[in-house]
């Protein structure tokens, strides 16, 4: 009875903030994607899902959050991205209804998987996924690691730029003092 | 029975941060040779927070007073809640979650996350400025940070916290592990906005920190909020290296000594450290420290994290 009453508060709560996030302007729907997030890591602790729960919160709401809110501060969005998302509409309907058949096609063909991968993880959250990832998904686990590692020398070398010059201290320059750059005075009483 | 829980450990917070506000006064007074207040000082804590109870509430005009008012309470919420999951002694923990550890960074990335959006409810320029830079100096020691944390998780192999301090009955963490050690020290003096690190602050650098325009009770949350979060880092770095409320040998004598008392030692310990930090050294200069948390401290922790990882997997097999 309790844990339905929550699930239910949270499952709404969570639709809620994701309608919003389509529907109000640049921090705004930042601030309810965060919402969105911290609902769903209470989902998933309902279902006993401790890591995958705290795993959400660092890295969605902690790190993917804090750059997704920079955007709309440092870009100046105003009252445009509102008008954009209504444009779009056509495209994000497109891509939902993808993914929402997606997971459809998945709960169809193999929910004897999927149950044997929940029972695991009820266990022991982190052992039960290392064993599963480090076994089965092995190849997909590197694969990912590799496409993140290639998003990372991407952006490195996005932020590159040749034959600009590069603002920087040079500290050794700015104090150095050769002798004849150095006058000596001798100061009468007056001038001190 | 939990409310009751959550209230004593309420109200045991605000007596610490009270007295570690007064400790650090005294002990700032001491170092720099400056004289303090009558009756021992004690009288200052007292009008300031009269003077603050008593300010006039300033409220930005915009769209974001409802966020403006909020915002202090949830950022000292996503602070204190780390605290559920601290023992502080044998089974004295509100919520011995299996995930205990992963709770605390999670609580810690959220708290920064809050620190942009407190930057931009201020509706002010500088407040952005400040959340920005303030941010920008805990992403860069947050992931290093992390990583030592990744160290310890190896060592014990537990995420648990009272299983980590069970593992370090026979040594310390912060022997096997010390550069880690000293690079979550280093991260704990970030957080906590100790002046080798209080970019927020340096005049000439970025025109104020985020909590700048906060007046009246917004300000009291976000003060109170920094020394609970003092109070907090030291407990977590009690708790991942100086063996929580284990005694450092397995003497007679010691073992005498409640573990709560140990754990109480260990936690001050920490706390003078930081005071004085704050008090001996001088602000560096912004970039530096930015680069040196990305280019030296994240690749050196990431190659201390796979030592510790081999070193743990021959160990354990006894296979090279």
């Amino acid at each position: 009875m309790n844990e339905a009453l929550v699930f239910y508060v949270l499952a709404t709560f969570s639709i809620i903030s994701a309608v919003m996030v389509v529907f109000s302007c640049a921090v705004n729907s930042v601030l309810f994607l965060i919402m969105v997030f911290i609902s769903v890591s209470g989902l998933f602790l309902l279902l006993g899902a401790e890591f995958l729960a705290m795993m959400l919160l660092i890295i969605y709401a902690g790190a993917f959050a804090v750059l997704l809110l920079m955007l709309p501060l440092m870009l100046n969005i105003k009252e445009t991205y509102q008008h954009t998302a209504v444009k779009c509409s056509a495209f994000g309907v497109t891509v939902g209804l993808l993914l929402f058949s997606c997971l459809a096609f998945v709960l169809k063909v193999k929910p004897q998987r999927l149950e044997n991968d929940v029972s695991l993880a009820v266990a022991n959250n982190v052992k039960a996924l290392g064993e599963v990832l480090y076994t089965d998904y092995a190849y997909l686990f590197q694969l990912c690691g590799m496409v993140l590692f290639v998003a990372i020398v991407g952006v490195i070398m996005l932020m590159i730029r040749n034959g600009m010059e590069i603002k920087e201290h040079k500290i050794a320059g700015q104090i150095i003092r050769s002798a004849d750059e150095i006058e000596l005075k001798q100061l009468t009483d007056g001038e001190k | 029975m939990i409310i009751s829980e959550i209230i004593i450990l309420l109200s045991a917070l605000f007596a610490a941060s009270v007295l570690l506000i007064y400790v650090e006064r005294k002990l700032i007074a001491a170092v720099r040779l400056k004289k303090i207040a009558r009756v021992y000082g004690l009288m200052q804590p007292i009008a300031d927070a009269f003077k603050l109870f008593f300010n006039e509430t300033i409220l930005p005009r915009g769209k974001t007073q409802v966020a403006f008012m909020l915002l202090p309470v949830l950022f000292f919420t996503s602070i204190v809640a780390c605290w559920a999951v601290i023992p502080v002694d044998e089974g004295v923990v509100l919520a011995d979650i299996n995930a205990g550890a992963l709770f605390l960074v999670a609580m810690f990335f959220l708290s920064i996350c809050l620190i942009v959006v407190i930057g931009w409810a201020s509706d002010s320029k500088y407040a952005m400025f400040g959340a920005l830079h303030s941010v920008a100096m805990m992403v860069a020691y947050e992931l290093s940070a992390m990583l030592a944390i990744v160290c310890v998780l190896i060592s014990s192999g537990s995420m648990r916290l009272s299983d980590i301090v069970n593992a370090q009955a026979e040594m310390w963490y912060c022997l096997p592990h010390f550069p880690m050690f000293v690079v979550f020290f280093i991260y704990a003096l970030v957080r906590t906005n100790c002046p080798p690190f209080r970019m927020s602050e340096s005049g000439n650098i970025s025109d104020g920190e985020y909590s700048i325009e906060y007046t009246s009770v917004g300000y009291i949350f976000i003060a109170f909020a920094r020394y609970v979060n003092m109070l907090l880092m030291s407990a977590v770095i009690t708790v991942f290296f100086l063996g929580g409320w284990l005694p450092p040998f397995e003497v007679e004598l010691f073992l005498l000594i409640p573990s709560v008392i140990w754990f109480g030692l260990k936690m001050s310990l920490c706390l003078l450290i930081f005071i004085f930090t704050k008090t001996a050294f001088p602000i560096y200069r912004y970039d530096n420290l930015v680069q040196f948390g990305w280019k030296m401290f994240l690749p050196f922790s990431l190659v201390w994290v796979i030592a510790a990882a081999g070193y743990t997997l021959v160990s354990a097999t006894g296979k090279f």
